[in-house]
Formats: structure tokens, C-alpha cells, sequence
């Protein structure tokens, strides 16, 4: 009976499971070279203090990051750093070595032996020497993220014995080698340049692979946004990250750490711009919810919906635009006119689902980045869609063309009126057509985010269209936003681009398409394209040196 | 120096009744006092239901404004006494109000409970198609009651407070519940309301209650609620204040005498009137309160 009863269950759930598609290999693709990777301002902190301590205040004068294909990470591969720039690395360095010597915490952590300057004999001496160069070593391997050549090493510890010689002790000494392996470009940059892979193919056009050690450094930036921990530095020394299997245990732990979340939300701070909310200024006649801390409020909300619907709900990635739940403190809720869920802080609330405004495409972060100081930019919202969400790049406006819209009047009261006045000019038409349709509809939004049903006494019409899919309002154009045919495609790449640390070429097309497919087929979730990305020979290949 | 704070006196909690399954709440923004506007002619309410002379036996004999929409009968006597009072040290009266109720210690709520659609429709809540408020609706049940919140509000770049803020209810102050009263083309009126003022004086923090208040507001089309709030100031309570020992004693007998000219409201059995009437202007701006 009970063998009956579990066929029974067994055809049941055999019945009404939908199977995933069967899912081929990864295509073919074409190999790119090693890229020096500079760590972003983020990643450098997040290093800093995980290497050394929480306490550590991290310097940020530092020259500002600049994108690439939208991403910082990526900018750090094809920007230079200037003159300027590399000084402030120096003075930040020695910043930092000054705080671990006068932090006695984070100065027992770095040094697990005693230094006695007042050594005379040549044993204690000895010692001394001994010391100085297991704190540099031990510290240079995980800042490092690699074990130290000898000559490496060799070069720290003259550079301690010289600081004690010329200032007097060996604090000093430790401090400047400190300093000096914090500006070496080993650790400002990620270097990984890869081997001859013992189990390639015979015939394959990829021949390479990045080692198990630089796999530990990839694993983690992408994960983590942050250094190595010992566990992960040990697994790449071991040689585990080079099969699947010992990547998989890693990438669990990982998924699992808080770093986890704080990397998937540095993915979405990059990928949305929401960093640049920090700067966020409105006009304060215009706008009076506006204040200073507005933008870092708003920036918060969104990345707690990225890692809310990513973790806690390992949700669809295109609920992102369409769900009712948010995380507000009480002055986005007071600009969202909602009861706020928490008097001192952040906390998660439903917005009215009966009310227009739902997603991120709902929230502050987006209405008012996208806006101008002093009024909304439909153009902007509308290009911002295209661009970010659908990976569609628009061109520039000619140089040589007015790009201003009419003021508000009689004649055109509204902002829909002054841009259809303005598309009026064909040289302007062909690229507001695709971005104004758009950002029009969400009009019911000001500059800031505010709900408005009315423009200068008119009732605001909010309808449109996005490629064939029509919308009367915001609510409508967030499910034709996430239902539009590019929503998954895009966010697949981007996110490859983001874990490879390089832009996506032609040749990688194909399994970039691969990518976005796992991703339809698997429910959109983040996690597992993070998961697929990890084992995705883009991830882990890599071509010869140019 | 004057700091006026609000309380409202304890009131059994009636059952309610009516229909509607919305709450709205709004929170005195602006308040000042209702003054002469012309020659007899001052916003309030007829507290004692008699229309007074000067010189009749009602209302000891103190004549009555009449509104500017012509009702009679108004009993407002403190808008004869607040010229005066404005010559002491009472003069910045109205602004030390106004920046009581921006620094949160001030803050009346007007709650609407049972209320069958929202009276600001939620003009800034993104709520489809409903944006715009309710000027000139009606609905036959509504439980009205007045109560005290607390915190620091947000103030907007307008330097008023920001609509729709969340605050949280003031655990010490008990409600004064007017019951079921009716919104009728977009106006509310309760009686029977007892709301109590700690005034503050030099140090000094004294009550004073306004007696048999009553209220009236008319919904705005921003979606806001504007409307005045009167009753009775107990004589002897007021002579008390006047009587602090740090307050000057010509300004006491200035107080003393204006008390003992002017009170027009609750004649004892001899008839003589105990309390002096008073009308206060208010805004009130739509506001959560915190239910956590």
C-alpha cells in the first residue's frame, strides 16, 4: 500500500511539475585578454576594512571613480589613474598604516609577535627582524590576495629596517612597510592574468584559465565587493577553485555571508547609478519634501528592495518594477503619502494597492534622478529605461541642435505639450520618439518623486506606449516595463559585464544569450544567475596576454 | 514667556456606529486667534444660543459679534481683550502658538473615524484616479474626535509642516470625543468638546480649559481642513495665571479688570458669567498616526 501510494505521489509530482527545458552547454565564445582591474573607492574601503578592522576609518580623498558601460567596476579597467591620483593613494596609505599603530586593537591583529625596541643583543634583535617580516608578510598575503615572492618580501622588510634606521623604532618600520603594501598596485589592483589550463580541450579556442588564486580574488569582488576572507584565499591556494565543485562550496558560503547581500547591493548602486543620489539637490522652491538626507534615504530604499526580492524572497527580477513593497523611513513616506511603518528608521511597508505607485520605477531613487533640479525630464526617465533596463544605446543629440524645450504657457502648459512642440523638429524626433513616449508616463510624478494628478491646472495624461504595449499610467507602464522582451536580456548582461570586470565583446554574444535564456527558464531569479554566471566559462577563461 | 501646550480631557469611548471602513486624520498646522476682522464682526460660534446687546440681561450684557456670513450671536469676547493683552507681555502671543505647534509640542489632531472615502482622497498618494479632495461632499456618520500627538514634525523648505507626515499619538493624553457628527457639503461642526490648554508662564505651567468647545471646519480643495474651535475660559483659572508671582503686578490687574469686564459665558446662580469666550483659527493638514 504505501509503496502505491508514494508512486502515486511520485506520478503527481511528475504530472505537475513544470520541467525546466533541457539547457546545452555554454556556446562557443571568444576569449578576452587579462585587464588590470583597479578597485573602485568602494572596494578599496570595503578591503581596507576587512583586512583590518571596522574601526578603521577609510580615507576618501581618493580620485573619483568613473564609469564604464555604466558600471564603476568597469571603469576602473579602461580609466588611468592621474599624477594626483596616485598621490592620494600614497597619503592614503600612510593614513591608514598611522591608525593600525595607534589602534591597539587593529595593531594586535596585524602584529601576532612583541617588538622590543630597546634590544640591544643581536638575538633579541633577531627576533625583532623575525617579527617585522612575518607581520609584513602575513599582512601582504591577504592584502596581496597571494601568497610573497621572497624578493617581495625582501623589499618590505628593507623598507621597515630603513624606517627604523632613519626614525628610531620598529613601529616606524611597520607602519611604512604597512603603508608600502598598501600602495603597492598588487593591491589596488586586481591582477589576474591567468594560466595554460592542464584540461582544455584539444582544438578549443580557449586554452586558458584564470588560477585557483586569482579565481579567489574574481569569486570575491563579485560576490562580496570586498577582499578575500582566509577561507576563500586558502580554498584558491588549495587549487579547489579551479574545479566546480570546490567553486560551488565557496560560492554557498559566500551567498550566505552579509557580504553577499552588501555585493548584490553594490550591483544594483552601479548598475541604477544610485550612488549618485548622495548628490541629489532640488530646487528647494519647487520641491519642499526636499532635504539633504533625501537622497541617501532614497538610494537606501532601493538597494533594501534589491536585496529584500533578491535574498529574503529570491524573487523574479522583474517583481523589481512591479511589486507593492517597499522600505521606507518616515520622510520617503511622507513623500509617498503613506502611514510610516517605522518613527526612527527604515522598515518594510506595502504602498496602497490601489495606489499608482509600485516599484522602482515608483520610488524617489528614480523619479528624482532622473529629473531635473527643478522639474522632471521625461527624456531623461524614458532614456534611462532604454539605456539601463534594455541595454539599448541611444546617440547623443547633434551638436550643432537646440536642445531646449519651450517654457511652460498658455500654449503648451504642459510637459507633454512643450516635448510634442520640441519632437516638432525632426533632427530632434528620432531619438525623443524612443524615450519620450516613455518617460511621459510618469508624468504623475514630479521632479522629486511627489504624487501630482494635475501640470499648471491640467489634468496629467500618463498614457503611452512602449514598444507595442500600451499604458495609461505609471502602474501600467511598470507591467509593460516588466514584461518587455529586453527586461531579462539586459540584466544578464549588465551583470556578466559586472562579474567578468570587462565589457562584453562581440564574440561573447552568444553566451551572453545563453546567460539571459538560464535565466527566463530559472524564473528570473538573481541568485541563480549569480550562481550560473560563477560557473560560467566567461567567469572562469581567459585569453593570452596582449 | 508663553508656550501654550494641549490636552484634552478624558471621554467615555462610544461605541461606534457608523459605516465607512476609513480613517483620516489631520493635525492643526496653523493656529491663531480669531479676531475682529470689522466692527462687530468676528468668526466664532454662539456658545450660550442667546444673540446679546450690549447692556442685555443674556450673556452679562456684553454684545455679540456677528460672523462675516451673518450669523448672529457669535461669542468671542477675547477678541476684545487680545488688543489689549498684546500691549504686555502677552504681545508675541500668536507666534509662540504657531512655534509650539512646528516644534511638535503643540500638536491637536482631528480624528475622523468611520469615514465612508477620504476627505483629502489622498491628493499626493498616487491613488489613481482619486487624487483631489473632498470640497463639498457629504457623509451622514462620522466619529469626531479630538486628541494630542507628539514628536518632532517635518517641516518642509516652505517652512510648513509637510502633509501627510506620520506622527504618533500622545500616550498621556486622553481623547475628547465628540461622537457622531455629520460632514455636510464638505463642513464638519462637533459640540460638547472639553479641551484643556497647559499654558505655560515664565516658568510656570498652568491649565486652562476651554469649556463646552465647539468646532467647525470645511474641507479645503488642496485637500487640508480650515475651521475655528471655541468655548469658555474659566475666569479663576485665568486670574490664577495672571496672579503668578513673576508676572508683573500692573500687567495682573491689567488681566484682573479685563477678566472681571469681559467674561460673557456661564452665569452662576446670582448672574454673574464665570467664563470668557474665545475663538481660535486653525489649518489642519492630513497625517498618519503611528500604530506601531
Amino acid at each position: 500500500m504505501l509503496r502505491y501510494v508514494l508512486q502515486m505521489l511520485w506520478l503527481l509530482a511528475c504530472v505537475t511539475a513544470d520541467p525546466l527545458p533541457e539547457r546545452g552547454a555554454a556556446p562557443e565564445f571568444e576569449v578576452v585578454s587579462p585587464v588590470l582591474k583597479r578597485l573602485t573607492q568602494t572596494q578599496y574601503g570595503n578591503s581596507l576594512r576587512d583586512l583590518l578592522g571596522s574601526a578603521l576609518v577609510v580615507p576618501n580623498d581618493l580620485e573619483p571613480d568613473d564609469a564604464s558601460e555604466g558600471l564603476l567596476v568597469l571603469g576602473g579597467t579602461v580609466n588611468s589613474l592621474s599624477a594626483r591620483g596616485v598621490e592620494q593613494y600614497e597619503t592614503a596609505a600612510f593614513d591608514v598604516a598611522a591608525q593600525v599603530r595607534a589602534d591597539s586593537d587593529m595593531r594586535a591583529a596585524l602584529m601576532p609577535c612583541a617588538i622590543d625596541d630597546a634590544a640591544t643583543d643581536a638575538a633579541a634583535e633577531a627576533e625583532n627582524e623575525t617579527c617585522v617580516s612575518d607581520t609584513l608578510e602575513a599582512f601582504g598575503h591577504r592584502a596581496w590576495r597571494r601568497p610573497l615572492e621572497p624578493a617581495e618580501l625582501l623589499r618590505l622588510t628593507t623598507i621597515a629596517s630603513a624606517a627604523r634606521s632613519t626614525l628610531g623604532s620598529w613601529d616606524d618600520g611597520v607602519q611604512y612597510g604597512v603603508a608600502a603594501i598598501l600602495q603597492s598596485p598588487n593591491f589596488l589592483y586586481r591582477i589576474e592574468v591567468g594560466e595554460d589550463d592542464p584540461d582544455a580541450a584539444a582544438g578549443s579556442s580557449v586554452q586558458r584559465r584564470y588560477t585557483s588564486v586569482e579565481m579567489a580574488t574574481r569569486l570575491s569582488y563579485f560576490l562580496w565587493n570586498s577582499t578575500p576572507d582566509a577561507e576563500l584565499l586558502a580554498a584558491g591556494e588549495s587549487g579547489e577553485l579551479v574545479t566546480d565543485a570546490g567553486i560551488d562550496a565557496q560560492v554557498e558560503r559566500m551567498l550566505a555571508d552579509p557580504r553577499g547581500r552588501d555585493g548584490v547591493r553594490n550591483f544594483f548602486d552601479e548598475m541604477l547609478t544610485l550612488y549618485k543620489l548622495e548628490d541629489l539637490s532640488k530646487d528647494p522652491t519647487a520641491y519642499v519634501h526636499t532635504s539633504s538626507t533625501v537622497g541617501s534615504s532614497a538610494r537606501e530604499e532601493t538597494l533594501s528592495l534589491a536585496e529584500w526580492l533578491t535574498f529574503d524572497e529570491d524573487g523574479d527580477y522583474r517583481d523589481f518594477f512591479t511589486t507593492t513593497t517597499t522600505f521606507v523611513d518616515p520622510k520617503l513616506a511622507t513623500i509617498y503619502a503613506v502611514p510610516a511603518p517605522s518613527l526612527d528608521g527604515f522598515a518594510q511597508t506595502e504602498l496602497p494597492a490601489d495606489g499608482g505607485r509600485r516599484g522602482f520605477l515608483g520610488q524617489v531613487s528614480f523619479l528624482a534622478l532622473q529629473a531635473h533640479p527643478t522639474s522632471t525630464s521625461p527624456t531623461r526617465r524614458g532614456k534611462f529605461i532604454r539605456e539601463v533596463l534594455f541595454c539599448t544605446p541611444l546617440s547623443p543629440p547633434p551638436a550643432n541642435v537646440d536642445t531646449s524645450i519651450p517654457e511652460p504657457s498658455d500654449s503648451y502648459p504642459t510637459m507633454r505639450a512643450r516635448l510634442e512642440e520640441h519632437m516638432s523638429n525632426p533632427s530632434c524626433a528620432g531619438c525623443h520618439a524612443m524615450t519620450d513616449p516613455i518617460g511621459l508616463g510618469f508624468e504623475n510624478f514630479d521632479g522629486l518623486g511627489g504624487w501630482r494628478a494635475t501640470e499648471n491646472g491640467n489634468t496629467i495624461d500618463a498614457s503611452g506606449d512602449l514598444d507595442g504595449a500600451p499604458f495609461n499610467n505609471a502602474w501600467g507602464l511598470a507591467a509593460a516595463v516588466h514584461d518587455n522582451a529586453n527586461l531579462g536580456p539586459c540584466f544578464s548582461r549588465t551583470l556578466y559585464q559586472y562579474a567578468t570586470g570587462h565589457a562584453a565583446s562581440e564574440g561573447e554574444r552568444d553566451l551572453i544569450n545563453w546567460h539571459a535564456e538560464g535565466f527566463a527558464d530559472n524564473g528570473y531569479k538573481v541568485q541563480w544567475l549569480l550562481r550560473d554566471l560563477v560557473a560560467s566559462p566567461g567567469f572562469r577563461r581567459v585569453g593570452v596576454v596582449q | 514667556m508663553l508656550l501654550w501646550l494641549l490636552a484634552c480631557a478624558p471621554a467615555p469611548d462610544p461605541e461606534p456606529t457608523c459605516s465607512g471602513d476609513k480613517t483620516n486624520v489631520f493635525v492643526i498646522s496653523q493656529l491663531s486667534f480669531s479676531r475682529e476682522v470689522s466692527d462687530g464682526v468676528s468668526a466664532g460660534f454662539d456658545l450660550d444660543g442667546a444673540t446679546t446687546a450690549a447692556g442685555d440681561e443674556t450673556g452679562c450684557g456684553l454684545a455679540d459679534y456677528t460672523d462675516p456670513d451673518g450669523t448672529a450671536g457669535i461669542d468671542n469676547q477675547f477678541a476684545r481683550v487680545l488688543p489689549v493683552l498684546e500691549t504686555t507681555e502677552a504681545q508675541a502671543l500668536e507666534p509662540l502658538i504657531q512655534a509650539a505647534v512646528d516644534d511638535g509640542s503643540l500638536l491637536i489632531t482631528l480624528e475622523l473615524g468611520h469615514v465612508d472615502a477620504d476627505i483629502s482622497a489622498s491628493g499626493s498618494s498616487g491613488s489613481g484616479s482619486s487624487a483631489g479632495s473632498s470640497v463639498g461632499t457629504s457623509d451622514t456618520c462620522v466619529d469626531f474626535a479630538m486628541a494630542r500627538a507628539t514628536g518632532t514634525p517635518s517641516i518642509g523648505t516652505d517652512g510648513r509642516m509637510e502633509w501627510y507626515q506620520t506622527l504618533a499619538r500622545e500616550p498621556m493624553s486622553a481623547r475628547s470625543e465628540a461622537g457622531q457628527v455629520a460632514l455636510e457639503d464638505g463642513r464638519l461642526q462637533a459640540q460638547g468638546l472639553e479641551v484643556t490648554i497647559p499654558v505655560t508662564i515664565l516658568g510656570h505651567e498652568l491649565l486652562v480649559t476651554v469649556l463646552s468647545g465647539s468646532l467647525r471646519f470645511d474641507v479645503q480643495p488642496d485637500g487640508s481642513v480650515a475651521g475655528y474651535l471655541a468655548g469658555g475660559l474659566d475666569q479663576s483659572q485665568l486670574l490664577s495665571i495672571a496672579e503668578t508671582d513673576n508676572i508683573d503686578s500692573e500687567v495682573t490687574e491689567l488681566v484682573s479688570s479685563l477678566l472681571d469686564y469681559n467674561v460673557d459665558l456661564a452665569p452662576d446662580d446670582a448672574g454673574t458669567c464665570q467664563q470668557l469666550s474665545i475663538t481660535l483659527k486653525f489649518v489642519a493638514i492630513p497625517v498618519f498616526l503611528y500604530e506601531g
